[in-house]
């Protein structure tokens, strides 16, 4: 729509057109990801990013026609709770007022703010025109990681809020959020596919970049090596050059690997987690690294076996002077069952993962951690209990020793390393010899 | 509809409500009062910021065989947002307001017997109320839910009050516990209380609906 009111972004200088004008209180601009305060005439700036903006199933703008009215995306939300992560796009029609739309594991579905609170109802539940919705699950906490559009409320990344989820009768339930100033109340109905992937259209007309949505927990940031590149091409007739080079200079980076990767202890402790009880937050110990940037490994063993059970790490190293964390992910898991196959089993009792950049400063070590029992397939689980000698019930107590150390040698960048050394030399060599007809296997003899 | 011209700029001004004392000049944003054997200007009110609101001055409906006008429109800042209340002129008679807030409207009647209750004869007289709280209007219990302090940012049309540009008041909503609501409000000159109730635009049979650019009006609203 063209009659909108326009503001500037005080971050980039992107012009952002607010969609909802006089409802809308906070933008995340779609050119930088900076939030803004809309609410009064002047723009202030509330958090400053300078980021490509996500690239979204339904980019903002986007159109489409549910349930007989045609709907604006305005605004989008990732959030995640401690098991999963989902996408949230605010909807807007003047006429209609507010909806969402729900991604979440490969569905979608439709959410409709309730202005009135539903009624308690017997038991674990709630009743709310005429329905009754039950809670299975404790309210989660749950937060929001990345804002981009107009919304009517203050929103920024880091919110959090308690949710619980209440189900009704078929495809519908009602979701509840709980902050220290509101409750807030949505009726949540799923939708067919079809429903919202051929109803949207993007703003220039083009097809839905759909990706299936979000479906598992970002890992850790990995570290991406910097300063090797890919040499380049030669001229024929070099190819013992170009081979010593490529495994001279991967040799070298072996070594410098294994030298810095080679580290001491920093923190040790061992800790007690209860299966199936809500996550405890330990922290491990205290450590200052003084090289502008460390590789951290920390490594969880089991001390006791265990058998369809999981334990979830949530590690944080906290900078002690900025209170900065730098988050990762551990899990030491061990499956076993019995199928048409035979007895299988899998996981280890010792679980790693790496830091990669630590900037020099003091850490505390700091862990949240979960165990967690397997239901998957449940012939295999209930066979287990009794092939398994460490079968446990709930509630019993298991010690996890958890060691960091600087260091880390990251195998997976010397994996880059090596394609990016060898890849191109390989290549040019098979092409070389492919346009000259002879067959390969005489020319790697020849060529050596 | 009678019109009057403005005492400041000249210019007409149509008078939507007989029964209401103020109407802003949609020309120079003039407050004036047109009781008196004479119109006065009384003060100036702000220019109304833009919004996408689908209700405008004239628009019509029907509530339980009540049909109401759309005559004048407050709107109100707070520090995390702003809403409107449009002033409805009855078949009835009664004073209500449509409250527009995040999308959603809600039907305001004006209720003057709940201001009996002695948490709202407190807050009448000048006393804070805390979220929780609880008011008993006519046998059912309502909780104070939400709390705002906020600051006139404008109005059009006709209105029962001046609004002046340092206009403040505190709104307090109530919620009862299947799905009742309550809004009280008190400013320098008073306090009111107006039982209300959420309703979407098809069921209180809205038309003459602001026309708004790069939107079509959904059928049901035609």
């Amino acid at each position: 729509m063209t009659a909108g009111r326009t503001v500037t972004c005080p971050s980039c200088g992107g012009t952002i057109e607010i969609k909802a004008a006089g409802y809308t209180v906070n933008v995340g601009c779609q050119y930088c990801g900076s939030v803004l305060d809309v609410a009064n005439p002047d723009v202030k700036l509330i958090s400053e990013f300078q980021m490509a903006a996500r690239k979204l199933e339904l980019p903002l703008g986007s159109r489409g026609t549910v349930q007989g009215i045609e709907w604006e995306v305005i605004g989008y939300l990732e959030r995640s709770d401690d098991e999963s992560l989902w996408h949230e796009y605010l909807v807007f029609n003047p006429y209609g007022g507010y909806r969402w739309i729900v991604r979440s594991e490969g569905s979608w579905s439709w959410g409709t703010m309730l202005p009135e609170e539903p009624s308690n109802a017997f038991g674990n539940a709630v009743s709310w025109n005429g329905q009754r919705f039950s809670q299975d699950y404790d309210d989660v906490p749950t937060r929001t990681d990345y804002v981009l559009g107009e919304f009517y409320w203050r929103i920024k990344t880091g919110d959090t809020v308690q949710a619980g989820f209440y189900e009704g009768s078929g495809d519908t339930s009602l979701s509840c959020e709980r902050s220290a100033d509101e409750t807030s109340w949505t009726y949540v109905e799923d939708l067919p596919d079809e429903a919202i992937e051929q109803a949207f259209k993007t703003p220039d007309g083009s097809p839905l970049p759909l990706t299936g949505g979000p479906v598992a927990p970002a890992p850790p940031p990995s570290y991406v090596a910097s300063g090797f590149e890919a040499t380049k091409p030669r001229p024929k007739g070099e190819w013992g050059f170009i081979w010593k080079v490529a495994f001279g200079t991967l040799a070298a980076c072996l070594l410098v690997m294994l030298f810095f990767g080679m580290g001491h202890s920093v923190a040790k402790n061992q800790i007690e987690v209860v299966l199936d009880a809500p996550a405890r937050s330990y922290t491990l110990g205290t450590f200052t690294t003084t090289r502008s940037y460390q590789p951290i490994t920390v490594k969880a063993q089991s001390v006791e076996q265990f058998d369809n059970k999981w334990v979830d790490l949530d590690y944080s190293l906290v900078n002690k002077a900025t209170q900065e964390s730098i988050d990762g992910y551990g899990v030491v898991e061990h499956y076993s069952g019995y199928d048409s196959d035979g007895s299988w089993s899998e996981g280890s009792y010792s679980g790693k993962a790496k830091f990669a950049g630590v900037p020099a400063g003091t850490y505390d070590l700091v862990v949240e951690a979960s165990m967690h029992t397997w239901s998957g397939g449940s012939s295999s689980s209930s066979t287990s209990s009794f092939t398994n000698p460490w079968g446990t019930a709930t509630g019993e107590r298991f010690h996890i020793d958890i060691e960091a150390s600087t260091g880390g040698v990251f195998w997976g960048n010397f994996v880059v390393i090596a394609l990016l050394l060898l890849g191109v030399p390989i290549f040019l060599f098979f092409r070389q010899f492919k346009g000259s007809g002879t067959t390969s296997s005489s020319d790697w003899d020849d060529d050596d | 509809m009678a019109t009057i011209n403005c005492p400041s700029c000249g210019a007409p001004i149509e008078l939507r409500s007989a029964a209401v004392p103020y109407s802003v000049c949609p020309y120079c944003q003039s407050v004036v009062m047109h009781q008196g054997d004479q119109p006065v200007e009384v003060g100036k009110a702000a220019v109304l910021p833009f919004d996408v609101s689908p209700i405008q001055l004239g628009t019509t409906g029907e509530v339980d065989g009540v049909r109401f006008e759309v005559v004048g429109r407050v709107r109100w800042g707070w520090t995390d947002g702003s809403w409107n209340e449009w002033l409805l002129q009855c078949s009835d008679g009664v004073e209500r307001w449509l409250g527009e807030a995040m999308g959603m409207f809600q039907y305001l009647t004006e209720k003057p017997d709940a201001m009996m209750d002695p948490l709202l004869q407190r807050f009448a007289a000048g006393g804070p109320i805390a979220i929780a709280e609880q008011a008993v209007i006519d046998g059912i219990t309502f909780a104070a839910s939400d709390i705002k302090e906020a600051k006139c940012l404008g109005g059009e049309g006709s209105l029962p009050f001046p609004t002046p540009a340092d206009w403040t008041m505190v709104s307090v909503d109530f919620k009862g516990k299947t799905g009742e609501s309550l809004s009280v409000q008190r400013d320098a000159q008073g306090t009111g209380a107006y039982e209300g109730r959420y309703l979407d635009l098809a069921a209180m049979k809205v038309r003459g609906l602001r026309q708004i650019e790069g939107w079509t009006l959904p059928e049901a609203l035609k």
